[in-house]
């Protein structure tokens, strides 16, 4: 149970991490969209 | 002597960044060079086996991506070796699989280049976990953290849509760094008596008749990527202050040159890279300056011993020796902790834990600054963080649109920036008062008073700041710290790696500005001054309180 628990801990952290990419995509591009 | 012996270790590292910092631009310019006909047969395969005999240049987020994705894929094969691991051959000593808990938090502890130990590798991992996940993680994380500084500065220093590809770098980062230097180093380790071995445990019959277990194994290959890639994850749990991992005072000044080598060596090689040296020269003096500042106040405070014993009227000649080996003394002791700390390796040849309260807060302020050379890659990345923002700080002052290496700062990357700047101290202070507000924390607390308060700050900075040596008076081995510290390890790792990719991102496609009477010279002695003033104050102004709270109240209780 406790294995599941982290297997699902490690997952979902790195989804985020993955998530965090996009966001920083969206700061650089979305910056330059509001300039225009 | 103590004064000759850091000055020539000192002097060694200045005669190591020129050499070592060519040779990697040579590496990574992806111009023919003469490292290509030693190692490009070994990448022809490995790209072939890999299916990437096309490389194409990366954008800044699909390197990241890539980075992240490669990342996974180990800590997802080395998480399942953990857990499986009393099954698995070499287990010699029939060491039992890691508890899930703990596999997490190593796990993560070795692919961030932290290393955080919540276990004793004799007693907790087979030879093959050793060699399969610890040893692979060492080489893997200090790879990601060489690729990350190459991209970055690539993304400041050039003018394009790409930041390199990431899978070309990290092979490189490996086959022509890391392996050669790590194999001939393991053979000059094993010459000083460094074990290297597949026999089981020794088990020794002692004059008294009791049976001691003396641990062995392949210990001279993991202490040389240990340092050298800045990991600092010990075969032992006493880590470099065990015999076997460190057994002279000449092996100690290999591990501390080792691990202070290349992240010194990557500021010339940002020079190289920016056409510019005096950009890395200046870069490379103010890490200098302010590791030199902290090691004077660590070496200082340790040599005037302790001062609740100096009262009681014993002898402080020797300065505080507790939690110090003798073969060390005062002087290799400092010097290791102060490297290890600002070099964010966290390898430890003495206990942190009874350093004296100001030698304490000289390790805990070097992992919150996290730049002062850093670990292989990130330290210089962090480095340049600072500059940036000193670069935007100058321009707010002036009125000037400020501008780093010719190219434009704008609010984009402050954002950045910003958001890399600020992740660090909340994910080590936001931690820190959870930990006290539950049982869970408090509990593994074994020093009352102010110095419980350095233990518990200390197990959260280093798990940020990717660190990894231990304070060791914390009772850290349970579900809460192991499971808290792994996510905050996660953390500190990613989210500036990820945010300050964005900036080299974004500024490499910006177009040059031309250098004119009225640009803030970044190459100079004022700016080395400023970049040390910036990186000081926002450290202060974001730790002291904290500090305050732990070893400075501690030192002025017992003074």
């Amino acid at each position: 149970m406790t294995t599941i628990a982290m297997i699902f801990l490690l997952g979902g952290s790195f989804s985020l991490i993955l998530l965090f990419i996009y966001w920083c995509d969206r700061i650089i591009e979305g910056t330059k969209g509001a300039e225009k | 002597m103590d004064l000759l012996q850091i000055s020539v270790v000192i002097l060694f590292l200045l005669l190591i960044v020129k050499p070592l910092g060519t040779y990697m631009y040579h590496v990574f310019s992806n111009e023919s060079n003469r490292t290509d006909k030693p190692f490009s047969w070994v990448e022809r395969a490995i790209y072939f086996i890999c299916g990437l005999k096309v490389r194409t240049q990366m954008s800044w987020k699909k390197y990241a991506l890539f980075l992240v994705l490669t990342n996974i894929v180990f800590v997802a094969v080395g998480f399942l070796i953990l857990l499986i691991q009393g099954y698995v051959a070499l287990n010699l000593n029939g060491i039992k699989n890691m508890e899930p808990t703990l596999a997490f938090n190593t796990i993560i502890s070795f692919m961030t280049n932290t290393n955080l130990q919540h276990y004793s590798g004799e007693s907790g991992l087979s030879y093959f976990s050793q060699m399969a996940v610890i040893m692979m993680m060492m080489f893997t994380s200090a790879a990601t953290g060489i690729t990350v500084a190459i991209a970055f500065i690539r993304g400041i220093t050039t003018k394009g849509l790409t930041i390199g590809n990431f899978f070309e770098d990290f092979t490189k980062a490996i086959i022509r760094i890391l392996l050669p230097i790590s194999i001939i180093m393991t053979i000059v380790f094993v010459g000083l008596k460094v074990p290297q071995t597949f026999e089981a445990t020794i088990k020794a019959k002692t004059v008294e008749g009791e049976v001691q277990n003396i641990a062995i194994g392949p210990i001279a290959s993991l202490e040389t990527i240990k340092h050298l890639g800045t990991n600092g994850g010990g075969y032992m749990g006493a880590n470099s202050s065990h015999p076997f991992e460190n057994p002279s005072p000449m092996t100690n000044v290999l591990e501390i040159l080792m691990m202070w080598c290349i992240p010194a060596s990557l500021t010339y090689t940002y020079g190289k890279f920016a056409k510019k040296q005096k950009q890395g020269w200046v870069i490379f003096s103010s890490m200098l300056i302010l590791f030199i500042g902290f090691f004077v106040l660590e070496y200082y405070s340790e040599s005037q011993g302790n001062p609740v014993l100096n009262t009681l009227g014993l002898n402080h000649e020797q300065g505080s020796m507790e939690g110090k080996e003798v073969r060390f003394g005062i002087a290799q002791s400092t010097l290791f902790t102060t490297v290890t700390t600002s070099a964010t390796t966290g390898t430890v040849n003495n206990m942190h834990d009874t350093l004296t309260p100001l030698g304490g807060l000289v390790p805990l302020a070097l992992m919150m600054l996290n730049s002062v050379f850093g670990g292989d890659g990130v330290g210089l990345v962090n480095m340049l963080m600072y500059a940036i923002m000193a670069v935007f700080i100058c321009g707010l002052l002036v009125g000037r649109t400020p501008e780093f290496l010719g190219k434009k700062i704008e609010a984009k990357e402050m954002k950045l920036i910003t958001i890399a700047l600020l992740a660090h101290p909340f994910i080590i202070l936001v931690p820190t008062a959870v930990s006290f507000i539950m049982e869970l924390g408090k509990g593994a607390i074994s020093n009352p008073g102010f110095h419980g308060i350095s233990q518990v700050l200390y197990e959260f900075t280093s798990s940020a700041a990717n660190n990894g040596s231990g304070n060791e008076g914390l009772g850290d081995n349970t579900p809460f710290w192991n499971i808290s510290t792994g996510i905050v390890m996660l953390l500190g790792r990613y989210i500036s790696i990820i945010a300050l990719l964005g900036v080299a991102g974004s500024l490499v496609k910006k177009q040059w500005v031309p250098e004119t009477i009225g640009t803030f010279r970044t190459d100079n002695s004022l700016f080395t001054g400023i970049l040390i003033g910036v990186v000081l104050i926002v450290g202060a102004l974001t730790f002291l309180p904290v500090l305050a709270l732990g070893p400075i109240a501690e030192y002025v209780t017992i003074r």
